[in-house]
């Protein structure tokens, strides 16, 4: 992965940085409507949403600080996410 | 049990764990050979059941199918992005119930999937062999109830 | 930096924009839809097509390499996964018995719709008024 440079002076890690922190706002809008957001369904599309959103997080801490290890906890939490939705709508 | 069932999920969960492992030292390739064989001889009849023949042709017109459902997603997007950022929010949501003629549960699923991603409808429930989705207008509750998407899954799954 | 590694990096920035605009408006349409089916749309739809697109654009930044293969898996896992748990909740929501909100239904029209949505004036331009602390679900 050489050749990180985008333009000129920015870097790709920024733009995958400002990505992070895009995503991280997004995911405190989502938190709004986790909190407020009136009954127990709300909540669980809001974990829902959330959680999926971390998943590219985690993916893009992965490439930020070049640790690969951080996929492997991303593909665990997706499945994780994906189990905890079907079994709280389950029961 | 059925041998060849278990070899093919062996060799396809072995490759899975190769390819997610991305070590090929000798302890991570013996540490795969066996955790494959624990994991195949646990799950090799759930692979395949009720796939039925003609395998190889479904797969295909899934694959020639996906690139419309694409196209699809991105209309979808585009149409609640549309929604949920212009102020007066046009929406007028409404539960509509249709009947399908779809048997087999893949197809069922693939359709249920396909309405949820296409634009402004979504899968609720299915009772018996009545879907019931709810559409967030009334233009595309009009445009499934065409029922166009049901003929394309019908001709992947061939059971029109 | 040559012409590939350029363009490359264009396209990545392209898409993870691409991305994050669908996932800003899916996030914005859950905060701001009435009613609890509507907001099933936009998490359904926005943000599947949002994070997959921010992973596609990835995989064109790591290249062919495993991790790109662990990023596919990824996507694939999330455009199976997403429709299926926003079946799941619908499915759990409708059998319980929450009513979609109507257009025209003065009776349920408030019964469902979020309580927090001061921002939301554009959707009472036909003189309906608001009931709050109604049956919350």
């Amino acid at each position: 992965m050489a050749g990180t440079e985008l333009f000129g002076t920015i870097e790709m890690v920024d733009v995958f940085l400002a990505m992070a922190i895009t995503i991280v706002i997004a995911s405190f809008v989502s938190l709004y409507r986790g909190i407020e957001g009136p009954g127990i369904f709300n909540r669980i599309i809001a974990v829902n949403v959330i959680g999926t959103k971390t998943i590219v997080l985690l993916v893009l801490i992965g490439f930020i600080y070049e640790r690969p290890d951080f996929f492997d906890i991303a593909l665990l939490y997706a499945i994780l996410n994906f189990i905890m939705t079907i079994a709280a709508t389950r029961y | 049990m059925n041998i060849k069932h278990f070899i093919t999920t062996y060799i396809i969960v072995l490759a899975f764990w190769l390819l997610l492992s991305a070590h090929f030292d000798r302890f991570h390739v013996g540490a795969g050979i066996a955790c494959s064989g624990v994991v195949a001889y646990a799950s090799h009849d759930l692979l395949f059941t009720g796939t039925g023949n003609h395998g190889l042709t479904k797969t295909l017109r899934f694959i020639a199918y996906l690139p419309w459902l694409i196209y699809q997603i991105v209309l979808a997007n585009i149409d609640v992005a549309k929604r949920a950022l212009s102020p007066r929010m046009p929406i007028d949501p409404q539960v509509v119930t249709f009947k399908t003629m779809l048997k087999s549960d893949v197809a069922r699923t693939a359709l249920a999937n396909s309405i949820t991603l296409t634009p402004g409808t979504v899968t609720i429930d299915i009772v018996d062999d009545v879907f019931y989705v709810h559409a967030i207008a009334k233009e595309p509750a009009d445009d499934l109830l065409g029922g166009a998407m049901e003929r394309r899954i019908a001709h992947i799954f061939m059971e029109d | 930096m040559s012409d590939t590694t350029t363009i490359t990096n264009v396209l990545t920035v392209m898409f993870l924009l691409i991305g994050a605009f669908f996932m800003l408006a899916g996030t914005i349409g859950f905060v701001r839809f009435p009613d609890f089916y509507s907001r099933m749309h936009a998490t359904g739809k926005c943000d599947t097509l949002g994070e997959g697109l921010m992973l596609v654009a990835l995989i064109i930044y790591g290249g062919a390499t495993f991790v790109s293969v662990k990023i596919l898996f990824l996507i694939i896992f999330i455009l199976l996964a997403n429709p299926t748990s926003t079946h799941a909740i619908a499915k759990a929501a409708y059998d319980v018995g929450l009513e979609p909100w109507r257009k025209l239904d003065d009776e349920v029209v408030w019964l469902n719709a979020g309580n927090g949505d001061t921002d939301n004036t554009g959707n009472t331009s036909e003189g309906r008024t608001r009931e709050d602390g109604g049956e919350v679900r």
